[in-house]
């Protein structure tokens, strides 16, 4: 289950995320700290999917090649993520572990597309959902953008 | 040219061209291959050293920019007390995990703490938005850098 709290610029279309709280059925805990680290650093990589990674190719060059084009989170772009785990034993896993790798990474999309629903009755269909984007549904008079 | 410097607290000359990179110059001539190359074009911070106490990007350097000056880089680390209390905190703390960013991080951190006491987290965000890391999430190694400098100053009390 993940939650974000958002923040949206009205006149650039800029989504912030101000607060996350993610809480994850990973099995057995060994290491609690890293566990949060886990996925803290999921969630992360799950916002930048979420609001700026885009691999761009038109006429099926890549664009985005660079650091400098495809842009990930900076400490300044992540907020405090917040993580609980639900206590759980996994019957088919070894000492019922889970793995948590890549599992935080699914959440933050729809956590942050959904608050943006909320905010502001427009849903994004298309990710990375950019400033462009966002702007663009807020001018648009519709309640929500047609999914291709 | 002959590249006379303070490099780890140990005055050395180095025999090199004067446009080498300094991060080719500390990974392949000197064998310091603690310093990590991630972008190569300034994005990353990966290969941050300090020059003088200050964090500077050693892809970006070539070797006259080090003639005269002081340069330490993450080997020393361990061998200063404020250094090592950044290193220790970010063992105690799990903020490594593929340990790429950590030396680069960690040079940051300690010009950080050298320049703050007991900064806040806003403030510990933006001293580390140049260095990049893709596993943590940062709040980890932003935990680190908060108990680091805690332990330096309760050190300094009597
Ligand atoms: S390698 Fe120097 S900034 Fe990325
Ligand atoms: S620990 Fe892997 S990039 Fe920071």
């Amino acid at each position: 289950m993940h939650l974000a709290r958002i923040e949206i610029d009205l006149l650039t279309g800029q989504i912030r995320v101000c607060d996350y709280l993610a809480v994850t059925d990973g099995g057995a805990v060994v290491n609690p700290c890293l566990f949060e680290q886990q996925i803290q650093g999921g969630v992360a990589q799950g916002l930048g999917y979420a609001l700026m990674e885009d691999v761009s190719r038109p006429l099926g060059l890549v664009r985005s090649n660079s650091l400098a084009t495809y842009l990930v989170p900076t400490s300044l772009d992540v907020p405090e993520i917040l993580s609980c785990a639900v206590p759980g034993h996994e019957a088919s896993g070894p000492f019922g572990l889970k793995g948590v790798g890549e599992i935080a990474m699914n959440g933050p999309l729809p956590a942050v597309a959904n608050a943006v629903a909320d905010a502001c009755q427009k849903r994004l269909c298309h990710a990375p959902l950019t400033a462009e984007r966002m702007l663009a549904a807020l001018e648009d008079s519709h309640e929500t953008e047609m999914c291709a | 040219m002959k590249l006379k410097c303070v490099l780890n607290a140990q005055a050395v000359e180095i025999d090199t061209a004067p446009d080498r990179r300094v991060v080719d110059l500390l990974r392949e001539d000197l064998g310091l291959v603690g310093t990590k190359e991630g972008c190569g074009t300034g994005e990353c911070g990966a290969c941050t050293i300090l020059v003088n106490g200050q964090p500077r990007l050693s892809c970006l350097m070539i070797a006259a920019q080090l003639e005269g000056q002081n340069v330490m880089t993450v080997e020393e680390l361990a061998d200063t007390e404020d250094g090592a209390a950044v290193q220790r905190a970010f063992v105690d703390n799990g903020a490594v995990q593929c340990g790429f960013c950590t030396p680069g991080m960690e040079l940051t951190a300690l010009a950080l703490v050298r320049e703050h006491t007991l900064p806040e987290r806003t403030c510990i965000r933006e001293g580390l938005s140049g260095n990049l890391c893709r596993c943590t999430g940062y709040s980890k190694i932003i935990d680190a850098v908060e108990r680091a400098t805690h332990a330096l100053v309760k050190d300094e009390k009597p």
